[in-house]
């Protein structure tokens, strides 16, 4: 049940497991994927769900059960501040079509969100297209929050297919720094 | 104000290095933002940019009633500053945090600020 003191976690279980139920596969993304792995660094107040394979109703149904309601394009619940938006798919970060990421769980309830690495790419993706450094602080707020589970390869790699190689860099130098300051 | 230590002497004061090299950075910017991100005057920021525009180094265009500034590709070391400004950039993560203060990047219509 989603009360005013609910996180974005929270909300974002609720969200998953109420779509899961009718079949309905959807992925949070974007900012509110940064919050869920570094809630203490970056605070989204939207969760924006890919929606990946869609149910007959396409989860409407389901939400409303939630109490959540559709305002224009966004659904707004009367005891949460968070909102909810179903931006246009495919899934993706730059080029790259994703078609793997994480679910993970909290009996009895289940959360697809961007992998680690995924969430990174997504936010660094701000700084490599629109110079936004905003993005980059989240990016190594998510790194710092789950070092072991970001893979710093594939962010340089995906940087050099995006021909971003020298913002990426801006990214992997203070990464590098992290990580060697870590074990020294 | 940003640290930008190694170029506060190539160009002449630490604000005239800060403005330089956060314009490097953002591509794209205009007086009210830099001063805001870098937390200076408006009219010293004004100032510097109106010096580096008489000198070839940037220039500026009107988008709607702001006057939008990027580094002059015509620059006879267009290049070469372009490569030592990003440079200067890449190790200043204390102007990277503050460039980070403000969203650049696009938002939904309807959306409420985060």
């Amino acid at each position: 049940m989603i009360t005013e003191q609910s996180t974005l976690t929270d909300v974002a279980y609720a969200v998953s497991t109420a779509l899961h139920r009718v079949k309905v596969t959807s992925v949070l993304t974007a900012g509110s994927a940064a919050t869920f792995y570094a809630p203490e660094a970056y605070q989204s107040l939207d969760l924006d769900f890919v929606i990946t394979m869609r149910g007959e109703d396409g989860g409407a149904d389901a939400l409303r059960a939630l109490g959540f309601e559709l305002h224009g394009q966004f659904y707004r619940h009367p005891k949460t501040r968070f909102t909810l938006d179903f931006p246009r798919g495919p899934l993706a970060i730059g080029d790259d079509v994703i078609t793997k990421w994480s679910t993970v769980r909290r009996a009895p309830e289940l959360l697809h969100v961007l992998t680690p690495t995924d969430s990174c790419r997504d936010r660094l993706a701000s700084v490599l297209f629109w110079n936004d450094f905003s993005g980059l602080e989240q990016a190594l707020a998510v790194l710092r929050a789950q070092r072991r589970r970001v893979s710093l390869k594939v962010i340089s790699d995906w940087c050099q297919r995006e021909r971003q190689g020298a913002k990426g860099e801006l990214f992997l130098s203070r990464a590098r720094v992290k990580r060697g300051s870590k074990r020294g | 104000m940003a640290q930008v230590d190694a170029a506060s002497a190539l160009f002449g004061n630490d604000t005239r290095s800060a403005v330089l090299v956060a314009i490097r950075l953002l591509g794209q910017t205009w007086a009210s933002e830099l001063a805001l991100l870098l937390g200076l005057r408006l009219f010293s920021v004004q100032r510097v940019l109106a010096a580096f525009e008489r000198e070839g180094v940037i220039v500026g265009r009107k988008q709607g009633r702001t006057r939008v500034f990027s580094l002059n590709p015509r620059y006879f070391a267009a290049k070469e500053l372009d490569a030592l400004l990003w440079k200067l950039g890449q190790v200043d993560t204390g102007l990277q945090k503050q460039l980070s203060a403000t969203r650049r990047r696009p938002r939904e219509t309807g959306k409420d600020a985060a």
